[in-house]
């Protein structure tokens, strides 16, 4: 291959797909960032076969072809290549020449025909999500999944994408607290249901490759036990975890009748200084509210670190009374991710689930996040 | 004020549990063993002690041994349900007790003269009820310390009770070998020997300057303080186990997948009977395979949070057993299943998708009604 590239398209290029290079070695040629001419354009890709990503950049190509360089040595590079606008590519016997203003670099390649096939959509998409609405919908639920060294069910370290009535589900859980995010999707086919277990750890990636671009939807696509996200320049596939996600709208409190309205940076930031008392074990903080009064007492002790007891006041008073303890970190993994000045946490009984949603002015961005949280039970 | 330390050995434990179980062994030669090829004694009945059968004996020897004898596998399940009750009668009297196996735990009875009277009447006392609860024989020693209590159950077997006052400590010490003390092994013991110094009160006139030049500086002042009953190691409640696990050789290795994972849920729900009984969480399941050709591999998971619940733990073993390829012509040997990162029960994180109160009531029945009385079927995931 032959090819002019604009410089920053072509670190955009690498830096994109570089979230896909394969860092374990079993297999040298997941090292390497593939280079395919298509037309106008350069194609760069990358996979850790859990994951593949593509991504086309505009260029002036003289010579077609393909070439695989080395990722790690590339990825840094183009980085701290001298401020030129374009930068030549050709690929010689055993090596790719890299030609950038006063610079070239000769890099050796990886063999092409070794890189595996990357799956392809062939159907049409089945939907289109907004961007914005699907980072958020990433951001607001991954979190809760559990990684991979707590479990050897995978179930769980996947995020749940539950395509329905016109919108997306998505729902992660750890066994102990549950994000669920609904966003539209639009031309999704009447009637259509469908439900598909995607590695929480990959959709961080997608989110940080979907956060550099500029597009209005992603389109999505599923086939052959992948899904793939389309959006602007960028391809991303993902390999869906072939396990069965527990019927999280069961776990789901439908009439918790004790509501405490809070406002949200405050009751952040007190459960942040009464994480610190909390015994390390549990990490509880305890809430109390009692009944037509709008004080919430927060506290926390133990023998190790003392104690701690701070009141928030309620935008409104509770119908009930109530005495429950969180692990503060839960509550915490939420409200940080939230936008809207209140939140509204709907509690039944100290043993049951609690349900923490945006009130208030409710933000954009918190449109369609529910958040299910079980108790401490201190003994 | 001085100490008052209570130690409690349960008598030729797991044959006593099964000649309580079947009155029909009563007076006969019991041998609880591995009776695999490569099985060990683990606990003879007095009647079988007789025909030179003790402990850690390879079963085939003890068969020769005594040819009558009725030899019958562990059932540690019963022999921990045992146990339990016997720490219950125990912690009735003081917080402080530290079980040291399953036929043996230390309490301390220092200050609770107010609460149960003196020492000496609750150690007759604790020696009186075992039988009568459990049915079960024992022997128990009083003593000033961890060393003279242990020393004084030891001397009071089997099934007497033996007090050993401060100002008696010095006599009673005076005529055991040394080899009986707490902390001397057989090596300390033979260069002891080798010295001319068979019995405490001969240890006890070695200077400790002497001592020292023979065993170092520490170990010297170890024989010097034991030699005169001299102990101040405390009594650790529910001694913090930095694991529990379950393992079982098995007389042929298994070769159908499900009832490998059967087994590893049978072996989680046993350990998770002991979690339950110390009242415990872990944090940490382990499980270890052993292959036909003695390879093992072990592996582990730790958990968002810490519990006791049997469902997660066994779903989370046999994940672990799901991880674990067998290789091609295999069985598998040797299956366990344990618990590490374990912390007192002060907490509960309850579970979204798992009944909290299940995984109490699933304790609670077999410990109520015997480990046989209910198992876990798989989910049918698997």
């Amino acid at each position: 291959m032959n090819a002019t590239l604009r410089r920053e398209d072509l670190e955009f290029g690498v830096r994109t797909v570089s979230h896909a290079l394969g860092g374990r070695t079993a297999m040298p040629i997941l090292s390497g960032i593939k280079l395919t001419t298509l037309g106008e354009e350069v194609e760069f890709a990358a996979t850790d076969l859990e994951k593949a990503i593509r991504c086309r950049v505009p260029a002036q190509v003289r010579a077609r072809g393909a070439t695989v360089l080395p990722g790690q040595v590339v990825s840094q590079l183009v980085g701290r290549l001298p401020e030129v606008p374009e930068v030549e590519l050709e690929s010689l016997d055993a090596q790719t020449r890299l030609r950038c203003g006063p610079s070239t670099f000769e890099l050796p390649v990886l063999s092409a025909e070794e890189f595996p096939q990357l799956p392809e959509p062939t159907t049409d998409p089945l939907g289109r999500i907004p961007l914005p609405q699907l980072l958020q919908a990433i951001a607001q639920t991954a979190f809760a999944a559990l990684k991979a060294s707590e479990t050897t069910r995978l179930a769980l370290t996947g995020v749940d994408i539950v395509f329905k009535e016109g919108g997306a589900k998505f729902a992660a859980t750890n066994g102990y607290r549950l994000a669920i995010k609904r966003v539209p999707v639009s031309d999704l086919p009447d009637r259509y249901e469908g439900a598909f277990l995607v590695d929480a750890s990959i959709l961080s990636d997608l989110h940080r490759v979907l956060s550099g671009i500029v597009a209005d939807y992603v389109s999505i696509y599923t086939e052959a036990g992948q899904i793939h996200f389309q959006a602007g320049p960028v391809l991303f596939s993902a390999r869906l975890i072939q396990e069965q996600f527990p019927d999280f709208e069961r776990v789901v409190p439908k009439d918790n009748p004790i509501g405490l309205f809070l406002p949200r940076e405050e009751f952040l930031e007190t459960l942040r200084r009464t994480e610190l008392f909390a015994a390390e074990e549990s990490g509880a903080v305890t809430l109390r509210a009692t009944a037509q009064s709008t004080t919430l007492e927060v506290s926390a002790a133990s023998r190790e670190r003392g104690k701690s007891l701070e009141v928030v006041e309620l935008v409104r008073p509770p119908a009930r009374g109530i005495e429950i303890a969180f692990k503060a970190e839960y509550l915490i993994d939420a409200l940080r991710r939230m936008e809207s000045d209140q939140v509204a946490l709907w509690l039944s009984a100290p043993e049951r689930a609690g349900l923490l949603e945006p009130a208030g002015n409710i933000a954009p961005e918190d449109e369609g996040f529910l958040y299910v949280c079980m108790p401490v039970r201190l003994l | 004020m001085g100490r008052w330390i209570l130690h409690v050995d349960m008598d030729a434990f797991y044959a006593a549990v099964e000649q309580l179980d079947h009155p029909e062994l009563r007076g006969k030669p019991v041998i609880v063993a591995g009776l695999g090829p490569r099985g060990v004694v683990a606990t003879a009945s007095y009647e079988a002690r007789a025909f030179g059968v003790h402990s850690a004996m390879p079963t085939a020897q003890a068969r020769r041994l005594c040819p009558h004898g009725v030899f019958l596998p562990p059932r540690f399940e019963r022999y921990e349900e045992m146990a339990e009750k016997v720490r219950a009668i125990l912690r009735s009297y003081s917080p402080l007790m530290e079980p040291i196996s399953l036929d043996e735990a230390f309490v301390d009875l220092t200050g609770t003269e107010l609460l149960h009277g003196p020492p000496e009447r609750v150690a007759q006392e604790i020696h009186e009820r075992i039988p009568k609860e459990t049915g079960l024989s024992c022997s128990v020693g009083l003593g000033p310390n961890k060393l003279m209590a242990k020393l004084a159950s030891d001397a009071a077997k089997p099934g007497g009770l033996r007090i050993v006052r401060p100002e008696e400590v010095l006599d009673f010490l005076a005529p055991l070998p040394v080899e009986d003390l707490w902390g001397v092994g057989p090596k300390t013991a033979a260069r002891l020997r080798e010295k001319g110094i068979h019995t405490v009160a001969e240890l006890r006139e070695v200077s400790l300057s002497l001592l020292q030049s023979w065993f170092g500086r520490k170990g010297g002042e170890v024989l010097w303080r034991l030699s005169r009953g001299l102990d101040d190691d405390p009594v650790v409640p529910t001694r913090p186990a930095k694991s529990l696990s379950h393992e079982t050789t098995y007389p042929e290795d298994l070769f159908d997948p499900q009832e490998i994972e059967a087994e590893v849920r049978r072996l989680s729900l046993l350990v998770v009977d002991r979690v339950q009984a110390q009242g415990l969480l872990a944090q940490t399941v382990q499980i270890k395979v052993r292959f036909s050709d003695f390879t093992t591999v072990t592996r582990q998971t730790h958990l968002p949070e810490p519990t006791d619940h049997p469902l997660l733990i066994a779903e989370e073993a046999v994940g672990l057993l799901a991880r674990v390829s067998i290789p091609e012509g295999q069985g598998v040997r040797l299956l366990g299943v344990g618990v590490a990162e374990l912390s007192p029960a002060r907490f509960r994180a309850l579970p979204l998708f798992a009944d909290d109160r299940l995984g109490q009531t699933i304790g609670e029945i077999r410990k109520k009604y015997g480990p046989q009385a209910l198992d876990l079927a798989g989910s049918g995931q698997n």
